[in-house]
């Protein structure tokens, strides 16, 4: 038994980058089968997109050809006679409703099957309107390959100009399909802010066409998920000569990945960290009183044990400071990123003797961390004490307050859920 | 820079000609890259002395992207010449289509567009049979088309096609036609009707020779090997059209007109001549069970590839495996997973086989669109056999369809190579075969075709037919169905097809009786088939909620069973109960008007309640759904639903706001102007006599409410 194909894959990753264009609208040429999924996934992934209507997400709205019932991601309902004769017909028709609407960017992607057909999805052009096509979806790629290569299209199309902003970076390495990313997004932006750095864009994330235009004003570039970011960096370097960096300790969740973050950073720009490592410390403080009261009662984390189902870079954030900084013992992590996050991974685990499966769906553990189907399905078995939803989907279906994955009140979530899972002794 | 595209029938001479006018153009330095796009790969071998290259797509195949390097797949020939072969895969197995389309990406992404090149040479496969040949047509790929042909018919048929293919693209850039002769006479005559008729001039002439041979014989060109022949100087002149030439738009003549102009008199006839061929034969269906939308064609929703993998997935003891992208696979196992997240939310039993997946996906990649996914599909059953599996469903998707794969075949091998092994094939090939319900059509018969084990011992037991295994009530409403029947001393054999095991898949015959649990198309076809195949009973009546429609079906299978007192005696109860709920409710429901607007029929039960409750019916709109029975009997019990085609949502708004009912029901909330009181009608409703009131207390409990809620006053 597997939980193996719970992780979204390429063809995901570049319709939600597509999607992650706040003015944007994203097709896809082919079957309803290939719709649903993804255009679910963007209505809740990004709500606030029509803040003033709250009834976008009305299927009644959408009752119509082409939508099915959903306000995102159209496709062309690909069926058998399209395989034959060829669908740019259904594409041409779509692509014209589309335009009515002017939105600021048009993606266009084919689904698995639309590729082998020989579709131009190029063919779609506008005097006005910046078209992507994306010929192939990606096929069994992950999602922060599909992810990236369609942003560097988008960057490619788009073509932004230079006019250097200092002390001003743009944050990469996230997507619309990352739990909380709006959240995600204030947290760190709030903290390079008491720094007295600036946030350019959010690249992917909620930016629109003319955020787009103007992303190479950045003095820099830093990232949150550096596989999400990484090869996009790397392109606005090339291209604009703007430096980048991602810290080798991982996603910044934990004290001291949030720490070196944040410095990193203030380094590179000549800024001051201190007023955020000042708020960090003050959560040290506390956290550290909380467990000293935790070991008077003999229900320390210490030597507890956690598994984990995330992103690389994330799965290794986590990892880190579960076991340096609680003293837990991670029995199980499996990512689908690039081999550079597992093997360091697999480096941290063997440096501290540690023996760790890559199975977690059937390994036994305190605490699972991982999205919401994966964490229901391991308590369910009862195979987990209790879990924490890092990745979508996620158990809670509404959220009011804000709840950030990653730094500083990411880290403090994570610590707040695993003390609680643990607290009865093992 | 200019790029030519050479096309032409297959074996007129396309790579011979390209090769030899890249050699004539190399030979006045003019930087030239030819790109063969045939899987046979053998466009510039004898620019390269012969040499078979390493094509793009072998490299493509056996190289890591870190790796790669334009040079690895660029060769160097006759005066500087750069040659490139695509390549493909073998004859009868993956999509050479897709490997063109593979093979400009990857050339493109190594960097091939910033190469100082003054043309590009584009030899392509002589049938385009698919979109994936014709990738050099596109605009930004060949700015000139040159057509090949000799004055044979087919071949000047191939050439007007490739006229109107070009013509849906970009119509201006016919740089003329090449006629290369077979040696008949009369041949250029033909040509030049034909070019006459088009106004595409013939633009170079080359008459059948030995010295080609002679040349490939030695593994050169012409241009090569002969510099002081006719066809050196013909080859020259060619490539001086090339540089300088003018450009024609593309036009092209109908069968008639082309035969008139070529042959000179017409063979075609629009006339259909009938016959009486097959007049006694009996057509067999192609597909005998069939979804809604199969059945009238009409706009597929999901595909069944996802609709047979949420079937097999909830039956434990078997094992699915998906010959599909891992991008398909995911797509498919959310359902199941959400369904697990959902009955943790809702703290309900999750359905073993979805919380316990077994599931393999064959991980189809870019290469193995090209190359084919047989190979994969028969490790995938070997190695999973060696864990100890034997029980399998395969299921396709579309792309494994369109390159060809051969999943039946690999099924039979392997059941053949390992004895005891079963596996199903659900060849769905993605929604090629239908929408999601036919997947689970499909899935729900050919569990039962492999499985069940005909003409049991009967058990004095039913059967639960139309198990919708992703509805977050499945389970619950299993147990109370289950529940109700216990309670005249019934047991439920088997839930047919799905939270279910192969176990008791085989021993479904060995119900007495049948009920369907949906109302829907899907459950009939299901009775179809095993009234057809097994000969089995049914109820006439389906599992439904309400007070009326569950004393309907529980009476009848207490009639079955001769134990009709037993359900009596339990109805009375029940309907002892459900009134004294309702007294207690009516005083807060009477005289209340409700509309309803919805998108199925399942509605009769709320229908119930509310004219006990002696509520007001405003109006009724229900949406005649794809996949619901064509003769469900509401509108019998109901004359006053209106069943509509498709819902006209401003007006419908407008006609809800005129009448103002206290209570408007629907699936989803609705916009309206007025404060009117909504309520949820659920897709699948609970099974149970007393839904309707349940159903009904929800509203008396939001009617005690503040007519206006607090929190509205912050929206902004």
């Amino acid at each position: 038994m597997s939980f193996n194909y719970e992780t979204p894959e390429g063809m995901m990753g570049a319709l939600l980058a597509l999607e992650g264009i706040k003015d944007g609208c994203t097709i896809v040429h082919g079957p309803t089968g290939c719709k649903y999924c993804p255009s679910s996934s963007s209505e809740f992934a990004y709500t606030n997109r029509s803040k003033n209507d709250p009834q976008f997400c009305n299927p009644y709205r959408f009752f119509k050809k082409y939508y099915f019932g959903q306000p995102r991601i159209p496709c062309t309902y690909l069926q058998e006679d399209d395989y034959i004769m060829g669908a740019s017909e259904k594409l041409t028709d779509l692509s014209d409703i589309v335009k009515k609407d002017q939105p600021g960017f048009i993606g266009i992607v084919n689904s698995p099957g639309t590729s082998l057909i020989g579709e131009d999805v190029g063919s779609i052009t506008s005097d006005n309107i910046p078209i992507l096509g994306i010929e192939t979806p990606g096929y069994s790629e992950s999602q922060c390959v599909g992810y990236q290569r369609t942003i560097i299209g988008i960057l490619n199309l788009i073509k932004p100009e230079r006019i250097p902003k200092i002390n001003t970076v743009n944050i990469l390495g996230l997507s619309i399909s990352h739990l909380n990313w709006e959240d995600d997004l204030e947290e760190m932006t709030s903290m390079l802010d008491i720094c007295g750095i600036s946030v350019c864009q959010n690249i992917g994330t909620g930016w629109d066409t003319a955020g787009i235009r103007r992303s190479a004003d950045a003095e820099l570039n830093v990232m949150i998920f550096p596989e999400y970011g990484d090869s996009t960096a790397d392109w606005y370097e090339r291209i604009y000569g703007i430096p980048y960096l991602y810290s080798d300790s991982g996603a910044p969740i934990g004290f001291k990945a949030v720490e070196d973050w944040i410095s990193e950073i203030c380094r590179a720009l000549d800024k001051d960290p201190t007023p955020a490592l000042n708020k960090i410390k003050e959560k040290r403080i506390l956290t550290a009183k909380t467990l000293l009261d935790m070991e008077a009662q003999h229900r320390l984390p210490t030597g507890r044990t956690f598994s984990i189902e995330a992103e690389g870079s994330m799965a290794y954030a986590i990892t880190e400071f579960l076991y340096s900084y609680l003293g837990m013992i991670p029995v199980a992590i499996r990512t689908d990123s690039d081999g550079l996050w597992n093997s360091r991974i697999q480096k941290f685990v063997s440096s501290k003797g540690l023996t760790v499966s890559d199975d977690v769906f059937n390994t036994p553990t305190d605490v699972t961390i991982g999205s919401g189907n994966m964490v229901s399905a391991m308590m369910m078995r009862k195979m987990t004490l209790g879990g924490i939803d890092v990745t979508r989907p996620c158990r809670k279906m509404v959220k009011i307050e804000k709840e950030p994955i990653i730094g500083l009140s990411g880290t403090m979530r994570l610590l707040d859920q695993v003390l609680n899972i643990l607290w009865p002794r093992n | 820079m200019k790029r030519i595209a050479i096309y032409g029938k297959g074996g007129i001479g396309k790579s011979t000609i390209s090769s030899n006018l890249t050699a004539a153009l190399s030979e006045k330095e003019i930087k030239v890259l030819q790109i063969g796009c045939d899987p046979k790969h053998d466009s510039t071998r004898l620019l390269e002395g012969g040499v078979d290259s390493h094509t793009v797509l072998d490299y493509l195949k056996n190289s890591v992207p870190g790796d790669r390097k334009l040079g690895d797949i660029i060769g160097q020939g006759y005066k500087g010449c750069l040659c490139v072969e695509a390549g493909g895969p073998e004859p009868g197995i993956g999509c050479a289509g897709r490997g063109i389309i593979s093979a400009f990406d990857l050339l493109h992404e190594l960097g091939l567009d910033s190469i100082d090149l003054d043309v590009i040479i584009y030899d392509v496969l002589g049938d385009v049979v698919c979109g994936g040949f014709a990738v050099p047509l596109r605009n930004d790929y060949a700015d000139t088309v040159y057509v090949v042909t000799s004055g044979e018919f087919m071949s000047i048929y191939a050439a007007n096609n490739i006229l109107r293919g070009t013509a849906n693209y970009n119509p201006n850039r016919i740089g003329g036609i090449i006629f290369n002769s077979r040696g008949e006479d009369e041949e250029l005559e033909r040509v030049k009707r034909f070019s006459d008729a088009v106004g595409i001039p013939i633009i170079a002439k080359f008459s059948r020779s030995r010295t080609f041979m002679e040349a490939e014989q030695i593994g050169k060109t012409v241009v090569e090997a002969f510099p002081k022949s006719e066809l050196h100087k013909a080859f020259s002149e060619l490539s001086d059209h090339v540089m300088n030439g003018k450009k024609y738009t593309a036009r092209y003549l109908n069968e008639q007109e082309l035969e008139k102009v070529v042959l000179g008199k017409t063979t075609t006839t629009k006339k259909l001549i009938k016959t009486d061929i097959g007049k006694t034969v009996t057509p067999v269906p192609k597909q005998p069970y069939t979804s809604r939308n199969v059945e009238r064609k009409e706009e597929l929703h999901g595909c069944a590839f996802a609709g047979a993998a949420t079937v097999t997935d909830s039956v434990t003891g078997l094992t699915t495996v998906l010959h599909s992208p891992r991008n398909c696979a995911q797509f498919a196992f959310q359902m199941s997973s959400n369904a697990v997240r959902r009955s943790y939310i809702m703290k309900d039993k999750p359905i073993k086989g979805f919380l316990e997946p077994d599931i393999e996906c064959t991980d189809m990649s870019e290469s193995t669109m090209i190359f084919g996914g047989n190979s994969k599909l028969e490790e995938t059953f070997d190695r999973l056999i060696k864990t100890g599996k034997n029980n399998f469903a395969l299921i396709t998707s579309c792309t494994s369809g369109i390159i060809g794969d051969d999943a039946e075949g690999i099924s039979r091998n392997t059941e053949s190579k390992y004895p005891g092994v079963k596996i199903l094939n659900l060849i769905e090939d993605g929604n090629v075969k239908g929408d999601f319900m036919q997947g689970v059509i499909d899935a729900s018969i050919g569990l039962m075709r492999s499985y069940s084990i005909k003409d049991l011992p009967k058990t004095r037991s039913v059967n639960i037919v139309g198990i919708k295994t992703i509805s977050t009530n499945c389970i619950s409403n299993n147990s109370k169905t289950e529940k109700l029947l216990d309670m005249i001393g019934i047991r439920i054999n088997c839930n047919c097809i799905g939270n279910t095991d192969i176990e008791s898949i085989k021993s479904m015959t060995a119900a007495d009786l049948n009920i369907l649990i949906s109302p829907d198309r899907f459950a009939l076809m299901l009775q179809d088939f095993m009234q057809n195949e097994y000969q089995m009973d049914f109820t006439k009546n389906v599992v439904r909620p309400g007070l009326k429609g569950t004393e309907m079906w529980l009476t009848e299978i207490a009639e079955y069973f001769g134990i009709r007192e037993r359900a009596e005696k339990t109805m009375t109860e029940i309907k002892n109960a459900y009134s004294d709920r309702l007294a207690l409710m009516k005083d807060d429901l009477i005289g209340q008007s409700v509309y309803i607007m919805s998108l199925h029929k399942d509605i009769d039960w709320i229908l119930e309640t509310i004219k006990m409750a002696g509520m007001n019916i405003k109006r009724v709109v229900v949406l005649d759904r794809s996949d619901y029975f064509n003769d469900y009997n509401t509108i019998n019990d109901y004359p006053e639903i209106e069943f509509v085609k498709d819902f006209n949502i401003p007006e419908m708004l407008k006609d809800i706001e005129e009448k103002e009912p206290d209570l408007l029901l629907t699936q989803s909330h609705v916009e309206l102007k007025k404060n009117i009181r909504q309520s949820y009608i659920p897709l699948v409703p609970d099974i149970g006599p007393y839904t309707g009131l349940d159903f009904a207390e929800s509203w008396i409990r939001a009617d005690k409410a503040p007519k206006r809620e607090e929190w509205r006053n912050d929206v902004i």
